[in-house]
């Protein structure tokens, strides 16, 4: 396994203009990118349809959804993070176990190959699994909801930028993430425009989204599909070629100050 | 990390799932690859990826009460015990970790590790009962378990007051080893209230210092200092957790006082070794104050003694004359 991929969409409300979020998810899912789900809760109009709907996306995306208060975004992006590289991580190693093993070590198809493996052994496993976790890149694309109830929580997803930041340079591993909104202001095309172009210098990027015009319909589907494109796009393009850490810096603050309005 | 969603639709696919069934008192349980049985007595709670129970073994003969931990899934808990044989200490002259091990429930695979079991309550409820005369002393265990597991190149990372237990006299045990990250690696585990990066202080690698930030934290609240913001539904803005809110909080803090320069070295980060703090702490006891220094206002005192000094005049005058 070369990289993770995941998508964090965070939301407080249902998709109402085209594709289906969960279609969209799913297509996420067939290239390799994980998509989990978080819904704010706090005076949103997320309802018990828009509840739903976080969890029929994560789970059409191979991820995780969580239902919380503004509060407590900071905790939950960090904890999905770090679950979605030890599930990705353990499913990877448990098909390969499987591949090795005699079908008479597991006495069922579903059985876990950890649990064959005696005590030495599993702890070697883990002690292996362990340090990919810390090590495998990642790639992450955090997918950030700005119609206007979003307004009032916007604070909180400023600060959880920051954390995630913090969570992410502590790492060993090598880490991009990109930034993306939705609806894209009146003067865009797309569904989604990207606010943040693949970054590891994320703990100083959180006040640069103060100001933005937060209004508009809630086109999640389109903008998870706009989010995968470009994400395939930047894997077989300039990504392959000069790896991680290559942006330079220029260049996205120039993008930035195109796109704050 | 210990996070509680109070909202939860969806267990999504990917989650351990507490599935298999809870052991109940009387049941016994015996290992596959040790063969060593437990008689479960009661179940004592729940952790972040599994249950624990009183059980009851045999050790040379003699049945001992451990404490049994059955995993929700068997790469988590592995992750746990190959932590815990690492890092966990010799207690009463017993190592801390006893057996891990794996039972069968049906076709099911069960993973579970023994531990020894401490009598005891969170430094935090023990603080509240015995009052904060044990302060500095529990302060100083914990120290010294934490700069044990430092010298070895890991941190603790989650050091919060319900991981830390406390026995009748003080002596300290940490538990759950769960977060426990070797230096220079990412934290794997913490709690934001005890986080060094929530407060602005320093980054999310485990270190030293880490811990050492963590304990200041934990110390602080059981010292009834008033921490920026506490008892807030919503979380504090990030501008409000800083330096200077900590050491305005130490401070207004007496009990804080005498142990207020290491503090104040724990919030900057200037520590790299935690066996001198250990040092310090101790000198600092020993020199200033064992106990919290109390300002004891009785306002009569000061009448009392002017009319003593009076009596003691008039008695030598009398003895004199």
């Amino acid at each position: 396994m070369d990289m993770i991929k995941q998508i964090i969409l965070v939301t407080d409300g249902c998709s109402n203009v085209g594709t289906s979020p969960v279609v969209a998810a799913a297509h996420a899912y067939a290239e390799g990118i994980v998509v989990n789900v978080i819904g704010i809760l706090d005076h949103g109009d997320l309802g018990q349809r828009g509840a739903f709907e976080v969890g029929e996306i994560a789970r059409a995306g191979g991820g995780l959804s969580r239902l919380v208060h503004a509060h407590q975004l900071s905790q939950t992006i960090q904890m999905m993070t770090r679950q979605t590289v030890a599930c990705t991580i353990r499913q990877t190693v448990q098909e390969e176990l499987k591949k090795i093993m005699t079908t008479k070590q597991m006495n069922q198809p579903t059985t876990d190959p950890i649990e064959v493996l005696s005590p030495q052994q599993r702890a070697q496993v883990i002690e292996v699994m362990d340090e990919m976790v810390e090590t495998v890149s990642l790639r992450m694309s955090l997918l950030l909801d700005t119609s206007a109830s979003m307004k009032s929580k916007w604070s909180a997803v400023i600060e959880a930028i920051h954390d995630l930041g913090l969570s992410l340079q502590a790492r060993q591993g090598a880490n991009e993430i990109s930034i993306y909104r939705f609806p894209a202001s009146s003067a865009h095309k797309l569904a989604c425009e990207k606010l943040l172009h693949p970054t590891n210098q994320l703990a100083k990027m959180g006040e640069l989204f103060y100001n933005l015009e937060m209004r508009g319909t809630t086109p999640s589907g389109p903008a998870i599909l706009e989010v995968v494109r470009d994400m395939i796009q930047e894997y077989n393009g300039t990504y392959s070629k000069d790896k991680i850490q290559a942006q330079p810096r220029h260049n996205r603050d120039g993008l930035l100050s195109d796109y704050i309005v | 990390m210990t996070i509680s969603y109070n909202t939860q639709l969806f267990p999504s696919n990917e989650e351990p799932l507490p599935s298999k069934t809870e052991l109940l008192p009387g049941m016994i349980i015996r290992g596959r690859w040790n063969k060593s049985t437990y008689l479960i007595e009661r179940k004592l709670g729940e952790g972040a990826n599994g249950h624990v129970y009183l059980a009851v073994g045999d050790e040379d003969g003699k049945q001992i009460q451990y404490a049994l931990k059955v995993g929700y899934s068997a790469s988590d808990l592995q992750s746990e015990i190959n932590l815990m044989k690492k890092l966990a200490p010799i207690v009463n002259r017993r190592p801390f970790f006893i057996d891990a091990d794996d039972y069968m429930d049906g076709e099911d695979v069960c993973s579970f590790y023994v531990m020894q079991y401490v009598q005891g309550v969170s430094i935090s409820e023990f603080i509240e009962k015995k009052g904060t005369e044990w302060l500095y002393l529990t302060g100083y265990y914990l120290l010294s378990r934490l700069s044990a597991i430092h010298q070895r190149g890991f941190a603790f990372c989650d050091v919060k007051p319900s991981n830390v237990v406390v026995s009748a006299y003080g002596q300290v045990e940490l538990i759950d080893y769960g977060g426990a990250s070797p230096f220079g690696k990412s934290v794997r585990q913490f709690t934001e209230l005890y986080d060094r990066g929530y407060w602005n202080c320093g980054s999310r690698s485990a270190d030293s210092g880490y811990d050492l930030f963590a304990f200041c934290i934990v110390f602080m609240q059981l010292a009834g200092a008033i921490l920026p913001g506490k008892g807030e539904v919503e979380v504090l803005l990030p501008h409000n957790r800083s330096k200077t809110e900590l050491y305005e909080a130490i401070k207004g803090c007496p009990a804080c006082h005498i142990v207020a320069p290491v503090l104040h070295g724990m919030i900057d980060g200037t520590y790299t070794d935690s066996a001198k703090v250990l040092e310090e702490w101790k000198n600092r006891m020993h020199t200033i104050g064992i106990v919290p220094k109390q300002d004891i206002k009785i306002p009569w005192l000061g009448g009392l003694a002017v009319v003593s000094v009076l009596i003691l005049t008039i008695s030598i005058y009398v003895t004199f004359n």
